[in-house]
């Protein structure tokens, strides 16, 4: 029987192949497949018995989410930081880096990023707001700021 | 001068265009002008990956970059330009329509929205 954990390197692999693929396909337009895909990452993390994301409290919600993402082995530590239309998550100990970085060196932005993803589903769908990733940069050895813009609903 | 919602309404009182929705590279809905009821989050991500893939296309076949795409289906066209690099121009008009004047009506705002995105 294959073994419980998939191997990280492997994961990484696949989702490159994956993703590398998608952008030739659609080129920059990649990014837009991802923002369809976050509701529906958040909706198989609940399916996982892994609930408790819909608070609109940012707080709370970054105390779950954080706890989850370690449960699952996404990352070590992730932590949110607000100021007024900007929120930033750092993200420590990414499993995803091989594939961030593997994007990166073929000049593909990484639009994959699975927390980013998740992070404009959350607020979007938990705060009355819609949201726009700015920017992921490296902060260091699998380390990056995700960069988002909240933009507040009119009417 | 006139915000995009403006330039967007403005298409949409055109005779046969319904709907007309500015998206970003991303997905993400800049303003729509469309029938209520509409999935403009949803159209947005279609819009974006199907401009996206025709211009891979182009790519591919060494055609060089979009400039317009227009799609006829059973029952509507669908026109869709880029606005500078990070935006999309996307109009649904009825398959009764002018079609020359529908992508000229397109034509004119792009350039419209290009001044002010």
């Amino acid at each position: 029987m294959a073994p419980e954990k998939i191997d990280r390197l492997g994961a990484n692999a696949l989702l490159y192949s994956f993703t590398k693929a998608l952008h030739r396909a659609v080129g920059g337009s990649a990014a837009a497949v991802m923002r369809q895909a976050g509701p529906d990452m958040l909706k198989e993390l609940g399916a996982l018995g892994i609930n408790g994301l819909d608070s609109s409290d940012l707080h709370v919600l970054e105390e779950r989410l954080g706890k989850l993402t370690k449960e699952l082995g996404f990352c070590d530590d992730i932590s949110f930081e607000e100021d007024g239309d900007d929120l930033k998550l750092h993200v420590q100990g990414c499993s995803f880096w091989e594939l961030t970085q593997g994007l990166k060196e073929e000049g593909i932005p990484p639009f994959a990023c699975p927390f980013a993803g998740i992070a404009v589903a959350l607020v979007e769908k938990n705060m009355d707001v819609r949201a726009r990733i700015k920017e992921i940069t490296p902060e260091g050895e699998r380390a990056s700021l995700i960069h988002l813009e909240l933009v507040r609903k009119q009417g | 001068m006139a915000s995009t919602k403006d330039i967007l309404t403005a298409l949409t009182s055109v005779d046969g265009i319904s709907s007309a929705v500015c998206v970003g590279r991303d997905g993400f809905v800049i303003d729509a002008s469309a029938a209520p009821g509409a999935d403009v989050d949803a159209i947005g991500a279609m819009v974006s990956t199907g401009l996206g893939s025709a211009e891979s296309v182009g790519k591919e076949l060494g055609v060089g970059g979009l400039t317009q795409a227009m799609m006829e289906y059973k029952n509507g066209v669908i026109v869709m330009t880029a606005i500078g690099v990070d935006a999309i121009l996307a109009v649904v008009a009825a398959e009764s329509s002018s079609l020359g004047n529908v992508r000229m009506q397109v034509k004119k705002r792009k350039r419209d929205l290009e001044a002010i995105l």
